[in-house]
C-alpha cells in the first residue's frame, strides 16, 4: 500500500517515535516507580523505571523499533518468554495511546 | 461576634433573614426557619463567629433550608435545602434539619472550593504540622480525628483536607464532626468531656450525631498548618493496633485517588500531592482501639520530630 505523502504507517517498524512534549510533562519518582501527569490529557500515570527511560530517550531524538531493541532490549534480560521485539512494540503502542509519544516520518520517507 | 453570644430567640430571628457563618477559611451564608434546627446549631457552632448581615463581603456559598409547605406540613413536615435556586437533594424530615445542613455544607464544599485541593480526609494538627487522615467512608476516619482533638491535636477539618499553596499548606475548616451509630458511644466513653449534639435515628446513615470542635481548634482557625503526617487509617475489630510505614509512592496514588478534584486541579493538583508526599511521614494505621492509635500517633510526633530537628 502507498500511503499519501505526509500520512504515517504507525506499525511500519521503520517509523520513529518521540516525546516532543517531554518538558510538559509533570514527573515524580518513588522507589523506581515514576508518576507522570501528561497536561495534554490530564491524566496521571506510573510508569517502570524502564519504560521511564525509554520515554526520557525519545525525548532526546526520535528512535525507531529496531533501535528501541538494540538499545533496550537487553534490559529486559529474558524477564518473560515474549520478544524483546514484541513487548517494546507493544509498549511503544500503549505510550502512543496514552498520547504520550507521537510518530515521526521517517529519514528515507 | 460568636453563635454562642446570641440568645435562641435571637439566633432563631437571625437565622431567618440569614447571617454569613465564618468557617475557617469559608464564608457561608446561612437561613433557616426549620422548628428545632437553632438550638443545636447554637450549641455545637457555639464558638464560631458569624456577621449578622450575609449580604456584606464576600460568601463562598449560601445554604438555605426552607420548611416545605402543603399538606404534607402537617404529618410529615420536611425541610428542603437551596443554594443559588440549585435544589441538589429531596427534602429531609424536619427533625433532621442539623444533620441535613451538615451534609450541605460538605456537598458544597466538595463540588464547588476548586480554590482547594480537596482531599477527602481528616486533619489535624499537632507541633505546628498538618496530620492528614485521608479514607473512604467505615475507616474510622471521623471517631479517630474526634478522638484525637481531645488528646490534644487541634481539629482542622473531619472531612475536608483544603490544601493551599500547590500543597505548602492545609487550611482549617473546624466544624462538628459527624460520628455515627456505635462510634458515638465509643466517643462519649473514651472522652467524656465531649460536647456531643443530639442523636438524629433513622437517617440514610443510621444515627448520626455531631461532636463540637473544641474551642482553642475554632479560635484558631485562621492558623494553617503545613503537611507533616499522611496516615491512612482503618478501623477493624480485633486486631493489633500497629502503625507501619507506608510506600510514598502508594502514598501518591491513594492521596490522588481520594481527591475530590485531583484532575481538575490538573498540573497544581499533581504538584500539590506530589509536595504533600515530600513532606510528609507516610504511614498505614490499623487499629482496633483509639486509645492505642492516639498513643501510637503521638509517639509518631515525637520520633519524626526528633528526626527532623537531627
Amino acid at each position: 500500500m502507498t500511503l499519501p505523502v505526509g500520512t504515517l504507517d504507525q506499525r511500519d517498524p521503520l517509523t520513529r517515535w518521540s516525546c516532543p512534549f517531554y518538558d510538559t510533562l509533570l514527573q515524580e519518582t518513588w522507589e523506581d516507580e515514576h508518576f507522570v501527569l501528561n497536561p495534554r490529557s490530564g491524566e496521571t500515570h506510573v510508569l517502570n523505571g524502564l519504560t521511564a527511560a525509554i520515554l526520557s530517550a525519545l525525548a532526546e531524538a526520535p528512535i525507531s523499533l529496531d533501535e528501541l531493541v538494540e538499545r533496550f532490549g537487553p534490559a529486559l534480560g529474558g524477564a518473560t518468554d515474549e520478544a524483546p521485539e514484541q513487548i517494546l512494540d507493544t509498549l511503544l503502542s500503549q505510550l502512543d495511546q496514552l498520547g504520550l509519544i507521537d510518530p515521526a516520518l521517517h529519514e528515507d520517507r | 461576634m460568636k453563635i454562642g453570644d446570641l440568645s435562641l430567640s435571637r439566633i432563631n430571628r437571625r437565622l431567618r433573614t440569614g447571617i454569613a457563618l465564618e468557617i475557617g477559611s469559608l464564608r457561608v451564608a446561612v437561613s433557616c426557619n426549620a422548628r428545632g434546627f437553632a438550638p443545636t446549631f447554637q450549641r455545637l457552632y457555639a464558638h464560631t463567629p458569624f456577621h449578622p448581615d450575609p449580604n456584606q463581603g464576600l460568601i463562598d456559598f449560601p445554604v438555605a433550608l426552607r420548611r416545605q409547605g402543603g399538606l404534607r406540613r402537617l404529618v410529615a413536615p420536611q425541610v428542603a435545602l437551596y443554594s443559588d435556586q440549585q435544589h441538589p437533594f429531596h427534602p429531609f424530615p424536619e427533625d433532621h434539619a442539623f444533620p441535613f445542613f451538615e451534609w450541605g455544607i460538605n456537598w458544597y464544599v466538595a463540588t464547588q472550593a476548586h480554590q482547594y485541593l480537596l482531599l477527602h480526609a481528616a486533619v489535624v494538627e499537632k507541633a505546628g504540622k498538618a496530620l492528614i487522615m485521608p479514607a473512604r467512608p467505615g475507616s474510622g476516619k471521623s471517631t479517630l480525628c474526634a478522638a484525637l482533638i481531645h488528646r490534644g491535636w487541634r481539629l482542622l477539618s473531619d472531612e475536608f483536607g483544603l490544601v493551599a499553596d500547590e500543597g505548602r499548606s492545609v487550611l482549617a475548616l473546624p466544624r462538628p464532626a459527624a460520628l455515627k451509630n456505635e462510634s458515638i458511644e465509643i466517643l462519649s466513653r473514651f472522652a467524656p468531656e465531649a460536647v456531643i449534639g443530639p442523636v438524629f435515628p433513622r437517617t440514610r446513615k443510621g444515627a448520626v450525631a455531631h461532636v463540637m470542635p473544641p474551642r482553642e481548634s475554632t479560635e484558631q482557625a485562621g492558623q494553617a498548618a503545613a503537611p507533616g503526617w499522611v496516615v491512612f487509617p482503618q478501623y477493624k475489630a480485633g486486631v493489633t493496633t500497629r502503625l507501619h510505614p507506608f510506600p510514598k509512592g502508594r502514598a501518591f496514588l491513594k492521596l490522588s485517588g481520594n481527591s475530590f478534584n485531583y484532575k481538575l486541579k490538573g498540573p497544581s493538583g499533581f504538584r500539590a500531592v506530589a509536595r504533600i508526599v515530600h513532606a510528609s511521614h507516610t504511614y498505614f494505621l490499623e487499629f482496633d482501639s483509639l486509645e492505642h492509635a492516639a498513643e501510637m500517633l503521638d509517639r509518631m510526633v515525637e520520633v519524626t520530630t526528633a528526626t527532623r530537628e537531627e
